[in-house]
């Protein structure tokens, strides 16, 4: 009977048991999960089942990993991503978020730009962790995006983003992230992106600070290819400052529009 | 001529209906310049400008029917 174990067909004997599969695939599995739940090893398969088989402690295989993501929710997701690459300009409240969430979809290349080093008032939204601290922010989310999923390719810019290097950055990008904080830098960005590489679609955020409705945050397209996400107006200051849902739920916003740009969705 | 106008967030107000949209009889061969000084828009607040959704910018020169797109963001991210 046809079964598959880590999301690969498997041909088993009828009514074999799981500690048989385990015993044939890997003998130092301790984790058997059937069907989404944890199982005994002496339970009888059936024709149709999906037997994960995990050693816990050991990092699957590239391949093994790409197939456990992608098979259960959305095949073929994952494939239509791979090609792609997305700039993210600014790996803050909004870019380390969007480039956690787009390399779990399994965006292929992220190209990720930014200057700044991880300092302690940054972990209040911004996915650092305390052990990070003082190492450039590129080099650190590296660091997790690489645990989320060793496959996505990173190039990394630890660098100040000006009119003068962005085509060097940026060149090859289908989409780029605006994920600035001051909105010299935003503008600066959208312009440059705007007049000199006009195919490139923009995704933008303005208007993401506090703690107002996550409602406010809406998606406007401003030009043909350049959208922004957020309440356009709430504009980080004291005792309204950025805070992890709001800056978070819009980078993630940011992420499902540069998902479906990708899709050809819009 | 007559140009289309769209303004974003805090410029919203400067726009002809005041909600940020409306039309303008402006002068052939008007500048966005021309126009954002017409409406009497702060020069100093940094703002992208798109004309018929491609970039542009205060020296750009319109066409009739042109749609004139300034958005300002604000801080944070």
């Amino acid at each position: 009977m046809k079964i598959y174990v880590n999301e690969r067909p498997f041909e088993a004997s009828e009514g074999e048991k799981i500690a048989s599969i385990r015993d044939k695939v890997n003998p130092r599995a301790d984790l058997l999960i059937l069907n989404g739940f944890p199982a005994a090893e002496d339970h009888k398969l059936s024709g149709g089942d999906r037997l994960s088989i995990i050693e816990r402690g050991v990092v699957p295989p590239i391949e093994e990993i790409e197939a456990m993501i992608g098979a259960r929710h959305t095949p073929g997701l994952r494939e239509r991503l791979r090609g792609a690459r997305v700039g993210i300009a600014g790996v803050g409240g909004l870019g380390s978020n969007v480039a956690l969430a787009l390399t779990r979809v399994g965006v292929g290349t992220l190209v990720l730009a930014d200057f700044d080093v991880v300092e302690p008032s940054n972990l209040g939204r911004q996915q650092f962790f305390t052990d990070q601290i003082g190492m450039e922010k590129t080099s650190a989310l590296a660091e997790t995006l690489g645990r989320a999923h060793p496959g996505v390719a990173l190039e990394l810019h630890p660098v100040r983003v000006t009119p003068e290097n962005i085509d060097e950055i940026f060149g090859g990008c289908s989409v780029v992230v605006e994920a600035f904080d001051r909105a010299e830098e935003k503008t600066m960005l959208v312009e440059v992106l705007l007049k000199e590489h006009p195919d490139v679609t923009i995704v933008a955020a303005s208007g993401v600070a506090g703690s107002y409705s996550t409602e406010g945050l809406k998606i406007h397209r401003v030009g043909e290819r350049f959208y922004v996400v957020g309440d356009l107006e709430s504009e980080a200051r004291p005792f309204q400052g950025l805070m992890a849902p709001r800056v978070g739920a819009a980078g993630h916003i940011q992420a499902n529009l540069v998902l479906r740009v990708l899709l050809g969705e819009l | 001529m007559k140009v289309n106008i769209k303004f974003f967030a805090g410029l919203r107000k400067f726009s002809p209906d005041g909600e940020g949209y409306g039309a303008l009889s402006v002068e052939s061969d008007s500048t966005v310049g021309d126009i954002l000084d017409h409406l009497n828009v702060p020069p100093e607040k940094p703002s992208i400008i798109l004309i018929n959704g491609v970039h542009g910018n205060r020296q750009s020169v319109l066409k009739d029917g042109d749609t004139l797109s300034v958005f300002p963001p604000v801080a944070g991210g």
